[in-house]
Formats: structure tokens, sequence, C-alpha cells
């Protein structure tokens, strides 16, 4: 894994003390952007205060777990990387319906079955490399980012507190400002903080233009200074009607943690390929344990948050020590409700400059994924459906919850799962007779580059290979139907013609060409002939051509039963 | 198919070459280069940009033209390979032989 050149601290890098804490507040001041939802749910719930105090405190102390259990990878469980958890209003459907049917504590029941659902999913999710690809990956990603940018340009957009559209542009501008500013014409350590510096002018701001109203700041002091959840103080209770929006909720979490899952590895590695799947299972199953034990302790249902792995990525620190002291300051805001209480003042527009910034990050960060691999129509098909879908939730959203079940409406969880889902759902429909190797025969004599280009960028399509490999593909495969033809390695068949059969298979992980012919085995080389043999030696040619294969593919195997040949070219993609 | 050109630049020949340099092709490159030397030119700039394969047998016509213009204190210059071609260079250990440059003008 190789360090991009935008992460000034990776995973395995210890940032200064100093650094440290100011970025673990930095996060925390993203972050608290999600407590405001907990008071937003407690209100939909009808919680007494006291209620709503222990859903908040909880639902951080268990963000804070979370933070802990994802990075410090202990007994198969956490991915490793800096990848917090959230609470998300996508859940609210879910939940509600529970607590219609079975009541407050059922709730809570319904968050330990969330919990258990992601750690099967988890596991689920490593079998399905098939159609958890590479692309389907990019568009999580994607969908996370534009996600992100709408709810960043809603909350601006939106704002309900007495601002006006000019204060509204006004601190929109200040803060995106400042992040832009400090993020592409600073470096170094003013570039680590340009989120919380943009936050941070974006709250004197609000000071400035009066735009944090009394009953606000009434607020703030009247919350006490310290409380100290208690497990199960609302309730916590099992019913089976609770069962099926609990899978359905986990199932969708587990879809939103798999892309910002693998958000976090595409951004903390340069050489980045694919999904490491192994890890995307680790990750889940330490967000669902969380949920286990968020359950008992009365929080809501969290999620990895997109938009803080974004944040670590853009401004360029992604230490697993970040992760440490993040979930430290969680753990101890948790027992602060004065402190809670500070997230809720701050003006959205404010937060939604944040996310505008974290989410132009992310969206192209998904862009470039989904655009390193060549696309057939069945993947274009499936991405673009997804996409639409994801996108359009909003829309898809209204008429669905008014037609459907009610178990149903949690299908609609959030742009990204319901985008993934459809993904998933096409590129595994699509697999139908998408298994058999491709085969063609050409005339070695009369068979141009060209239409053996032809032939293996349309399998490359089909495959969705990496175009480089592709290349690489069809320089080599040129290469011996060259040595095959020009050293009289093909035998004549009825006189006529030479013919070379040229097959491809693709697992996800290799671009396999075969050569199929009759005639003599082509010899390969492991040391290329010297300046001299090539001047004045006329095999040496031939075994610079043998050479020449063996580095271009990673590996090569030549075979022979009787008179018929095979050379098997194998890229790894 | 292979396609062979050339202009004086900046007291260089600028050899554009474009398409495939294979085994049928390399014999009349070889040819060319051989002439072009003949007629005095020394100082040799390839022009790869259009060029989309190369192989063994090319190698070798680079290899000889590179040597003979040892002998005449000349140099040969390759320029605007793709990644696959710099590859093929790289992995034959032909990019020691040569100075190898991103675009022609950086040769000159």
């Amino acid at each position: 894994m190789r360090k991009p050149e935008n992460i000034l601290y990776g995973t395995g890098d210890k940032p200064p003390l100093q650094i440290l804490l100011v970025l673990a507040l930095q996060q925390m001041s993203f972050l608290g952007v999600y407590l405001v939802i907990s008071p937003l749910f407690a209100r939909e719930l009808g919680l007494d205060p006291a209620q709503s105090l222990q859903l908040v405190s909880a639902t951080l102390l268990a963000s804070g777990l979370g933070v802990l259990l994802q990075t410090a990878k202990i007994f198969g469980i956490g991915s490793g990387y800096f990848c917090p958890l959230q609470a998300t209003s996508s859940t609210f459907a879910g939940l509600i319906l529970v607590k219609t049917h079975s009541g407050l504590s059922a709730v809570f029941g319904m968050v330990g079955v969330v919990g258990l659902a992601q750690m099967a999913f988890a596991w689920l999710f490593q079998r399905l490399r098939g159609v958890l690809t590479v692309q389907v990956a990019g568009l999580a990603v994607l969908l996370i980012g534009l996600g992100l940018g709408y709810y960043g340009i809603k909350l601006v957009l939106e704002a309900d507190a007495g601002l006006e559209l000019q204060q509204q542009g006004l601190l929109c501008a200040l803060t995106l400002g400042t992040m832009i500013v400090f993020n592409v014409w600073s470096s170094g350590f003013l570039r680590l903080f340009s989120a919380f510096l943009g936050l941070l002018a974006g709250f004197i701001g609000s000071y400035a233009l009066g735009a944090i109203p009394d009953g606000d700041w009434a607020i703030f002091h009247d919350a006490p200074l310290f409380y100290l959840p208690r497990p199960m103080n609302i309730g916590w209770s099992l019913d089976h009607h609770a069962i099926l929006p609990a899978i359905i909720t986990g199932l969708f979490l587990a879809l939103h943690g798999f892309g910002a899952l693998v958000a976090a590895q595409r951004f903390n590695d340069a050489d980045w390929k694919r999904p490491d799947l192994q890890l995307v299972k680790q990750g889940i199953l330490a967000e669902g344990l969380t949920n286990v034990c968020n359950s008992f302790l009365n929080g809501l249902p969290l999620t990895s948050s997109g938009g803080a792995v974004s944040l670590a990525a853009s401004t360029g620190c992604t230490s697993r020590y970040l992760a440490y002291w993040l979930a430290a300051l969680m753990a101890g805001i948790a027992f602060m409700p004065k402190a809670i209480v500070f997230w809720q003042i701050l003006p959205l527009p404010v937060m939604g400059s944040a996310l505008i910034f974290l989410a132009s990050f992310t969206a192209l960060s998904g862009l470039q994924v989904i655009a390193s691999r060549l696309l057939d129509n069945r993947k274009t098909l499936a991405l673009g459906i997804g996409l639409i879908l994801g996108v359009s939730y909003e829309p898809v959203l209204r008429p669905f919850h008014q037609a459907s079940a009610e178990a149903l409406k949690t299908l609609l969880f959030s742009g990204v799962s319901l985008g993934v889902f459809v993904a998933v759902v096409l590129s595994a429909l699509f697999q139908i007779r998408n298994h058999t190797r491709e085969q063609r025969t050409f005339d070695a004599q009369h068979s141009s580059l060209d239409e053996v280009i032809v032939f293996l960028e349309q399998q490359g399509r089909i495959w969705g290979a990496r175009p480089e490999i592709v290349r690489r593909a069809e320089h080599a495969t040129w290469q011996a139907f060259e040595i095959l033809t020009e050293h009289g390695l093909l035998d004549r068949q009825d006189g006529d013609s030479d013919k070379i059969r040229l097959q491809t298979i693709f697992n996800e992980y290799t671009f396999t060409v075969i050569l199929g012919y009759s005639g003599k085995v082509l010899p390969l080389m492991t040391h290329p002939p010297s300046h001299e043999e090539m001047l004045n030696d006329e095999g040496a040619v031939l075994q610079m051509a043998g050479y020449l294969l063996h580095r271009l593919a990673d590996q090569v195997r030549a075979r022979h039963d009787g008179e018929r040949c095979e050379l098997r070219l194998i890229f790894n993609d | 198919m292979l396609t062979i050109s050339s202009a004086r630049r900046g007291g260089c020949l600028v050899i554009v070459l474009a398409g495939r340099i294979d085994a049928a092709s390399a014999k009349q490159l070889e040819q060319y280069c051989l002439e072009q030397i003949g007629n005095g030119e020394i100082r040799l700039v390839f022009d790869f940009a259009a060029v989309n394969y190369i192989s063994s047998a090319a190698l070798r016509v680079f290899l000889l033209v590179a040597k003979r213009l040892d002998t005449l204190k000349g140099s040969v210059k390759l320029s605007a390979l793709n990644a696959t071609l710099r590859d093929v260079f790289d992995i034959s250990g032909f990019s020691k032989l040569f100075a190898i440059t991103a675009t022609v003008e950086e040769a000159l």
C-alpha cells in the first residue's frame, strides 16, 4: 500500500500530539453535525428531556466505541482504517415503524437486531465479490459524495433560523471560502486544519451577523454540565414485528458501510485497484458489534461516515492515532450535555458549506474509480440505473411511501443504499449468460493487429478490465502472433492457411489470453540476449521476443499435447 | 503497416513513425535509417507518438542504428513513447542505450 501524495499522515503515521488534538476536534466539529439528528428523532418519538439526553449521550458514547473498534482491528473485527461512525436520519422510517407497532422499548431491541444483521451481511458480502465489484464500489463512493453535497445544499438554502438569503449566502461563502483558501493555497499544517478553520470562520461570522437566535443560546446556558448515561435507561425489549425492518435496515447500513470503507481504502492507497472485501467484512463487523452494544445503551443505529472519511482525506490525515483521540473526545463529550448542545446552535448554512466541501472530494474520487475500468453495456446499465435511482432518492421515496406496505418502506433507506442495492441486483442479473469463455479463430497469415485489438478491447470492456492491462495484453498477444508466424512455429494446415485460436478469460483479478495452435512450442526466455547477440545472431530476435512475452505478462505458460500447443498469457488486473 | 517520414529540425533529423513496427516493417525501417545515416545524418530523433506496437525485430533495428551512430560520434533519441512502448524498452534493457524524452521538442 503506497501513501497518496495528498496524504500527509497515513494510516500508520503518528502525527505530533498537538496536531492530533486539533484534528480530532476538527473531526468532532464535523461529526457534531449529526448530533442534531438525535434530538430530532427524540422529538419525533416524543421523548421527555431526560430520555432525549440519554439518547444523544448514548449515541455519542457508542460512536466513540465504534471508532475504536473500527480502527483497533482486534480479533478479526475492524478494518484498521480511520472510518468514524455516525447516526443517520435514514433509519428513522424503520425505527418509527417499530415504535408504532411495538412500543418505544422495542426500538432499542431493534437496534440490536440491526447490528446482528449487519454482521451477517458482512460475512455474505465477502462471498459476493462477483457482484460487489470495483465499479459498484465506485458507485457507492460517488453516491456518498453526491448525497453529502445534496444535503449540504439543502442545509445552506433551507435554513429556518430567520436568516435572510444574503446572510445565508454570506455565511456559506465565508465558510466554504475559508476551507478552499486553506486547502488549495496553503501547504502543510494549515491544510490539515482547513475544514476546522472554515467552521471557525463560519461560527464567528454567524455570531457577528446575529445568526444564532437568543433561544439557542438559552438552550446552551440551561444544559447541565455533566450527565451519566445508564444502560437501558429508556427501555429494551424484543418484538418479532421488529425483525424484518431490522434486517432490511441492517442490509442498507451494511451497504452504506461498504461504500464508506471502500472510500477509506481508496483514499489511503495510491495504487488502489479493487475493494479488499476481507477488510470491508471486518469493518462492517465492527459497525454491527457497535450497534449491538448501542442497543443496550439506548442509542440510535450507527453506520460508517463517508463524510468523516472524506474530511480526513481532504485535509491529509487518515492516521489511526487520530481515531483513538477522536474516540476519546466523543466519549468525553458524551458526558457533557453543554458541549453537545453547542453543535445544535451552529447555523445550518455553516454546516451545509462543510458538507459541500467534503462532497467534492468524495464524488470525484468515486468517479475516478468507476472510470478506471472499461465499461460494457451490462455494466453501464447496472451502474447507470443505480446512479439515477440513487440521486433521485427523494422523488422515488414519495410515491413509494404512499403506496407500499409498511415493512417495505425501510427499503428506501438512503440514496447510497438504494443506488448500490439496485446496481448489485442488476449486476447479479446481468451475470446470466456472461460467464462463458470468449473465443475467436484468426488466420495467422492474413489477420491484422487491428483485428486482434478489436477482439481484446471488446473482451476487456465486457469484463471491465483496466485499459492499461488490455493494452499490455494486446501488445503481448501480437508479439506472440509475430513469433509464431515469422519463425515458422505454426504448422501448415491443409496446405493453405494457419489458424490461431484466441480465447479470453477474466475472473475479476486476472485477464487471461490463451493462444491455441498446431505446431511447435513457443520458446520463453527468462533472460534477454546480449546486445552483441542481437546484432550478430538472427536467432537472438526470437529469444528477445520470448523474453518480452515473459516480462510483459505477469505469468506465461507454454505447453503442448502432441502437435497442439497452447500459450497462456496471464495479466493481473 | 508502418509509415515513415522525416524532416530536419534544430540540426537533427526527426523521423516520424506511424503505425506498428513489426518484423516486416522493421526491415523497411532499417533500410530507411541506414540510407539517412549514409546521407550524413548522424543526429536522429525518432517520434513514436503514432506508434502502437514495436516487436523484438524492431528493437534490433534501433540497436543497430545506435551502434552505427556511436562509431560516427552521432546521437539517437527516442521521444513520445506511450506507456506500453516505454515498458518494452525498459524490459529489454534498451532504455539505457537511448536518451528518451517525453516530446520531440525536448529532444531537440
